[in-house]
């Protein structure tokens, strides 16, 4: 499964959006439960699924679906 | 009010309001009954909050963040018969709540329509408003007994020193789950104002985005706020138009960021502030003109909450003197005491006054500067230090975002000295570093022996260093657990 489309099983469970409705350009502004606590909630979600640890900048640089992707990938995270 | 893309007015507000008061009382709801609030920030919080106290209820607004035995814990303490639930946490709260006996109202149940809104009789002395927790930063949390006349009066003094008029539209970050986020909510209705809410503090950039296009006129926060909005964003290259005031309270930010702050944003009161949640919310502000001369201070007791500084003895410590004594608080805004814990409550509320367990001293013109909180004095090499004044001294090095001092055993001197420091980026500072910059302003017994570099300081809910946690009585995830 594409590294997108895994994000965006992520985003669904996590917010109860439908997978569909996740891009790169999603935004907190466009997913109602994505706030402060959410994030907590969907970063343990990515830590979980990709077996990995993130830092406390990387976690507050995750302010779109592509700066997610594009943390992953720099975190070794395979495509 | 605003809430991303929603607004809601006044009369809109109160309209719901009264919906959920109607709700309450269709459902059986009684005077003084306890009813439970599990939302986030949200329109749904303001009016269900405001809702259970119109129909006479108690309010118990619940941590969000909190686990299941802490849920457990606060529902079986307060003996809460309906709990208004928000939708986005329902289906996590509602099995719960309901095997314990709890009736649980979804935030979809609201009635809709025009309602009555029918007074309530209640002794505004006796009868309680909410019960508040308490953060737990320096122990387990109790419940706070808050009365009518108590919300009454320190909301008016709130708008009195703040000088809030209906043309002020507040950023809030704090949640209302906590009393500086609730008197947030009280005073700045109460006076016709807007609250902007904002739950993405995590991105603290887009935060400060929404401040400026709310237009908002103030902002309040914790000392993390400040430090990670100094540190970490662009807030001090900023410009904020319409920005009028910034108050602090829920810790000491070290002078350091406050002198930032006013560099940066000149034409911006910044208010420091002073409080518990047994005395409401505020007992004191710093006037923003004398931060110049009186920079550190807490500043005087408000009209409703006289603050006096006493010896064990009860005598009063010498005005500009060193003499130490204890914030000793009293008035219409301190609070009945905590709920069904009699022993807890004649510990610190006796003789009609609040005992804070805060020490500080007086200068010259009565402003009071607090010195530490009686139980986290450390005793290290014989001598009491303070760890604020540690703190404080860390907090000058500009890689430091925060700071945190305990005491740690040591086998020789009893107790010795451990810094907790978070950097701008890892790897910024070394122990030398420290120590050596602190032997430059302190004394060698103030210096600290151990220093940790951490990534992020443990917190309580509502934003508080949790030094119980750093102490390592308990791990720094369970932090939102205690109660």
């Amino acid at each position: 499964m594409a590294l997108t489309d895994r994000v965006a099983a992520i985003f669904e469970k996590t917010f109860g959006i439908e997978a569909a409705e996740f891009s790169l350009k999603t935004v907190p502004e466009d997913v109602l439960r994505w706030d402060s606590l959410g994030h907590m909630n969907l970063v343990m979600e990515l830590e979980d699924a990709f077996n990995i640890h993130f830092e406390v900048d990387e976690i507050t640089e995750m302010s779109s679906g592509g700066k997610i992707i594009d943390i992953l990938k720099a975190k070794g995270v395979q495509d | 009010m605003c809430y991303g893309r929603e607004s809601l007015t006044h009369e809109q507000l109160r309209a719901a309001a009264c919906g959920w008061a109607a709700r309450l009382r269709d459902r059986g709801a009684m005077p003084e009954d306890r009813v439970g609030l599990f939302s986030e920030n949200s329109p749904f919080f303001i009016a269900a909050y405001l809702g259970a106290i119109c129909a006479g209820a108690c309010a118990v607004p619940c941590p969000v963040d909190c686990n299941d035995p802490m849920l457990r814990r606060i529902i079986s303490a307060t003996a809460m018969k309906r709990m208004l639930v928000s939708a986005r946490f329902e289906p996590r709260v509602r099995a719960l709540a309901e095997s314990l006996g709890v009736e649980v109202i979804g935030e979809s149940a609201c009635r809709t329509g025009p309602t009555e809104c029918r007074a309530v009789s209640v002794d505004p002395l006796r009868h309680l408003a909410a019960i508040m927790f308490t953060s737990g930063s320096t122990g387990e949390a109790k419940g706070v007994m808050v009365t009518h006349r108590n919300v009454a009066c320190n909301t008016q003094d709130i708008i009195e020193y703040m000088g809030l008029t209906a043309d002020d539209r507040a950023m809030v970050v704090l949640p209302f789950y906590y009393c500086y986020g609730t008197s947030l909510l009280h005073a700045v209705l109460a006076s016709g104002g807007c609250l902007v809410l904002n739950n993405r503090f995590m991105f603290p950039e887009k935060m400060l985005d929404e401040m400026e296009q709310q237009r908002c006129t103030g902002l309040a926060g914790v000392p993390a706020t400040y430090q990670i909005l100094l540190r970490k964003t662009r807030f001090a290259q900023r410009r904020f138009p319409t920005l009028r005031w910034l108050q602090q309270a829920g810790g000491k930010l070290a002078n350091p960021f406050i002198r930032e702050i006013r560099q940066a944003l000149p034409a911006v009161r910044f208010f420091t502030m002073y409080g518990q949640t047994e005395a409401t919310a505020r007992l004191s502000y710093l006037p923003p003109e004398r931060l110049d001369d009186k920079m550190g201070s807490i500043g005087k007791g408000l009209p409703h909450a006289r603050l006096e500084v006493l010896h064990p003895d009860g005598t009063p410590v010498r005005p500009g003197s060193d003499e130490v004594g204890e914030i000793v608080a009293s008035g219409d805004s301190i609070t009945l005491g905590y709920w069904n814990d009699p022993d807890e409550t004649s510990r610190y509320f006796r003789h009609g006054k609040l005992y804070t367990g805060d020490m500080a001293r007086l200068d010259d013109d009565g402003f009071i500067y607090i010195v530490e909180r009686a139980r986290d004095f450390i005793k290290a090499m014989g001598n009491r230090v303070g760890p604020k004044e540690v703190e404080e001294v860390i907090a000058e090095l500009p890689q430091v975002v925060e700071a945190a001092v305990i005491g740690v055993p040591d086998e020789m001197w009893g107790e010795a000295i451990k810094a907790f420091i978070v950097t701008v980026s890892p790897g910024q500072l070394t122990r030398d570093d420290v120590r050596n910059h602190c032997l430059k302003r302190l004394p060698n017994y103030k210096i600290p022996e151990h220093v940790e570099f951490l990534s992020r300081l443990p917190k309580t809910g509502n934003g508080k260093v949790d030094k119980v946690a750093l102490k390592g009585l308990r791990r720094p995830e369970e932090a939102a657990d205690v109660l």
